[in-house]
């Protein structure tokens, strides 16, 4: 592969990757690029793959063949610990542990990456803000993460990765379980945000503006 | 004043004790557990009587030497039995225990010994040396097993949650410290209701053998305070080391738990 096509500004490049499981295909030879300040969402009925693809990224899932770069590096064991420490991830049903949510948002924050990164940054993200923007009251810091709802705890985990102050975004799923008023403050937020580079799954039409970009993954449906 | 020797019928009514308690089990129909009682005593006899015979003659030649590799053999074949427990795939983690055993009862057994009961040039001794070895590497051994287990086993059921503080910065290291700490406290916490209730709950098994032996209680309860902590301290360091090496190998670069290792028959998913 030919280095020259990655141009200076992308992100990300999916190069020809495809992922088979047990003889079974899941994708087959997917290629785009996401460009800095870039809207990419990935469409597509469930079991094509799209959650996988995003996994590579973050080095939890190898293709079997192709290439995944993160700003021109290829996506082996030393880029991946570099992609999380600068991408901001959210899965659907992320479990982030048992405790309070103040607790574990402390834990998170304190990790030397997160804590060096926001010394630096002024002004760093304001939780109660946050709060206020996903509709959640400030009682919720010293509720149980466990015990909240799915909803709830899918914003909680989604205002955690915004505290981390990222500019690149993975989101997966993320307003699948929340109601239309909360799916549309939640894509209105992020795309609200224009110098941010997003890569999204979601079923959400909320999500479908002009300028995002709509790759279907039903394209890409793997053959066994 | 010494005490008396036990006879073979004297040992022979110890066995005529099981009869009891064996037939209890079968009236209420656990014979499964009668079968597994009997098959498990019969297993402690012969190797007690091998261990006996054998510990007479490392007594009587008692060589630095052999001791020596006789320590090492109780070594090898805990490691062999921590790994073998959990069905772990024995070629990688092995020598993690191994190191972890091996640092944690020469460092405490020799410490004991210089330091505490002051052997002076009694130091390899076969009779401070190998009891005293025993007894660490038993307790390390039931606490690798109950506080790497839980490590393991937390990590494993709670992959998404590990990989999700990956994802938000945390170094492997970070990411790891609740799962130690986790399998700390679940070995640790026997350790500590058996420490706070000594002397008034029971009479530990040492002590009481030393007393029947016929050492004054005194003495019995300072050998047992100064193994008491030592047997804390063991669990601690070998415990932590144990986790700590064996995360070497069992993380893959990329820091995914290889669960393969873990569970050797087990194909595991791409997701």
């Amino acid at each position: 592969m030919n280095d020259t096509i990655d141009l200076p500004q992308s992100i990300l490049l999916f190069e020809e990757v495809s992922l088979s499981f047990k003889g079974l295909s899941v994708v087959r030879d997917v290629s785009f690029s996401l460009r800095e300040g870039e809207v990419v969402l990935l469409n597509g009925p469930s079991g094509t793959g799209k959650s996988s693809l995003m996994r590579m990224i973050l080095g939890f899932v190898h293709p079997s063949s192709g290439r995944v770069r993160y700003r021109g590096e290829e996506v082996g064991a030393e880029t991946a610990w570099n992609v999380r420490r600068e991408v901001a991830y959210v899965a659907q049903d992320t479990d982030i542990g048992d405790g309070l949510v103040q607790e574990l948002f402390d834990t998170v924050l304190s990790y030397q990456v997160n804590a060096d990164h926001l010394r630096e940054m002024a002004p760093s993200p304001c939780l109660n803000d946050l709060l206020d923007v996903f509709g959640l009251g400030r009682e919720i810091l010293s509720q149980d993460f466990r015990e909240l709802s799915g909803g709830e705890r899918q914003r909680v985990v989604t205002i955690l990765a915004l505290m981390l102050g990222r500019e690149i975004f993975l989101l997966d799923e993320i307003t699948a379980s929340l109601d239309v008023n909360l799916k549309q403050r939640v894509a209105d937020y992020f795309l609200g945000h224009p110098e941010w580079t997003l890569l999204v799954i979601s079923h959400d039409r909320e999500w479908m503006r002009p300028g995002v970009r709509v790759i279907d993954m039903a394209a890409y449906r793997g053959k066994v | 004043m010494n005490s008396p020797d036990i006879s073979i019928p004297g040992l022979i009514f110890a066995f005529l004790l099981l009869i009891l308690p064996l037939l209890l089990l079968w009236h209420v129909r656990m014979t499964a557990m009668a079968g597994d009682s009997m098959r498990a005593i019969a297993r402690m006899a012969v190797q007690l009587a091998l261990a006996g015979i054998f510990l007479t003659l490392l007594f009587e030649v008692n060589n630095p030497v052999f001791n020596l590799i006789w320590l090492f053999v109780m070594i090898t074949v805990g490691a062999f039995e921590g790994v073998r427990r959990h069905g772990y795939a024995l070629g990688l983690l092995f020598w993690p225990t191994f190191a972890a055993f091996t640092l944690t009862v020469l460092s405490i057994l020799f410490y004991l010994n210089i330091f505490v009961i002051q052997l002076g040039a009694l130091l390899f001794d076969a009779q401070f040396m190998i009891p005293i070895a025993g007894m660490l590497l038993g307790n390390a051994l039931s606490s690798h097993i109950i506080g790497v287990g839980t490590y393991f086993s937390d990590l494993t059921r709670n992959e998404g949650r590990y990989l999700a503080h990956l994802s938000f910065g945390a170094s492997k290291k970070e990411a790891l410290l609740p799962y130690l700490q986790q399998g700390l406290t679940t070995a640790l916490q026997p350790k500590l209701s058996n420490i706070s209730t000594m002397g008034i709950v029971f009479l530990p098994g040492m002590m009481t053998g030393q007393i029947l032996a016929g050492i004054s209680p005194i003495t019995a309860i300072k050998y047992q305070i100064a193994l008491m902590i030592a047997i804390y301290s063991s669990t601690v360091i070998s415990v932590a080391l144990a986790i700590k090496l064996l995360s070497k190998t069992a993380f893959d670069e990329y820091g995914i738990l290889r669960k393969e290792l873990l569970n050797p028959k087990k194909e595991t998913s791409p997701k």
